[in-house]
């Protein structure tokens, strides 16, 4: 922790601060050319194409880069240790149980180096809680342990996500295995029916974490830790969870003259998102809504999607049935 | 006079899928951090 005296110091220092910050800057620069990130901006770019396969492998190729991480990490520590006010130039990110640093990201692969904090892991467990759950994202997930705390970790799989998915068919996840890491070991997890929990370590885990999102699940699944059984969904998909606030929100402002950008949005790939989109044109024109909405009934090829159209119809619409048989071809 | 329904009245999917981002429990520790983290770092 910076001691009081030390921060006043520095702020009132105006060279000191802008030697800090010029530490990071020169760091941010350095580090933005050297190969370990533009070598996997370029693998990435030429990519004939980004299936979930090649981008893991582009991750592992940066991972296995271990002596230029070893130089990252060097270098980040010894300016941290010169100035107390240097701050590696990569987004913090932090949890109960981890910190890390970003050192890559973009819309297929993000790539991080934490800290799982044995202490705070310990307390974690220890401490008082709610209901747990046991998370599965979605999308694959690498992790090469530096350092594997003598971790024990418990494995855990689920009905796989998939665009189809429907929470009433969503069952129980279940323990496959439960086993100790070593320094140096992987974990790939295909988060559409794989999870992992650290059930237990002895010391500080240091570890690699690559994300892969291409062909990811619609969504992730929760389930709870003890019954095992399904409690909820969240989108895996940040922009059609930013179209859906939007519309949500042209709704309310009565913002009529965004109609046909709402009724393009009804082509969302992710089965809640249409049915969001939906339920909002309804809600500000209804009869413009009517031959999606008969569409969707007929065409969607989400089984709920169809079945709630159907409902909609009979709901609002049961007069209006003659003119069924125009129904349009699905927007999906 | 555009016909509106009032979408409380409009029937919800039965598969209720949260915005990204968003857990209804706090995971026991797995895997779920860096997904999570990172929406939030993109949306500073």
């Amino acid at each position: 922790m910076i001691a009081g005296a030390a921060l006043a110091a520095w702020l009132a220092d105006r060279d000191g601060q802008q030697s800090s910050h010029a530490a990071v800057e020169a760091c941010a620069r350095r580090w933005s050319r050297q190969p370990l990130m533009t070598e996997v901006e370029r693998q990435l770019a030429d990519l004939p194409e980004k299936t979930s396969e090649n981008v893991l492998a582009v991750a592992r190729d940066f991972m296995d880069k271990t002596d230029e991480i070893a130089v990252l990490m060097d270098e980040l520590i010894v300016s941290s240790g010169q100035d107390p006010f240097f701050r590696p130039p990569f987004h913090p990110m932090s949890s109960e149980i981890h910190t890390g640093l970003l050192l890559f990201h973009n819309v297929d692969l993000s790539i991080a180096l934490g800290v799982s904090g044995v202490d705070q892991l310990a307390a974690k467990k220890a401490g008082k809680r709610g209901a747990t759950s046991i998370g599965f994202t979605g999308v694959t997930s690498l992790f090469r342990y530096m350092k594997a705390g003598d971790a024990t970790v418990s494995f855990w799989e689920a009905p796989p996500i998939t665009d189809a998915f429907v929470a009433s068919d969503a069952g129980q996840c279940r323990l496959v295995d439960r086993r100790r890491i070593a320094d140096g070991d992987e974990i790939l997890i295909d988060g559409r029916y794989q999870s992992f929990i650290v059930e237990h370590a002895t010391s500080d885990m240091v570890y690699l974490q690559a994300i892969v999102r291409p062909e990811a699940a619609p969504l992730t699944a929760e389930y709870d830790s003890k019954s095992l059984s399904f409690i909820g969904a969240s989108s895996t998909d940040e922009a059609s969870s930013r179209v859906q606030m939007m519309v949500s929100l042209l709704r309310t402002m009565e913002r009529e003259d965004a109609l046909p950008l709402i009724e393009e949005s009804l082509a969302s790939p992710h089965f809640y998102t249409r049915w969001h989109i939906m339920r909002e044109l309804l809600a500000m024109d209804a009869e413009r809504a009517l031959p999606s909405l008969r569409a969707m009934a007929a065409n969607d090829p989400h089984p709920e999607v169809r079945a709630t159209a159907k409902r909609t119809l009979d709901l609002f619409f049961a007069d209006e049935s003659d003119g069924a048989e125009g129904a349009l071809s699905c927007p999906a | 006079m555009k016909k509106k329904i009032d979408i409380a009245a409009i029937p919800e999917l039965g598969t209720s899928v949260g915005m990204h981002g968003s857990v209804k429990q706090k995971e026991v520790g797995g895997p779920l951090c860096l997904g999570v983290l990172v929406a939030i770092v993109m949306a500073l």
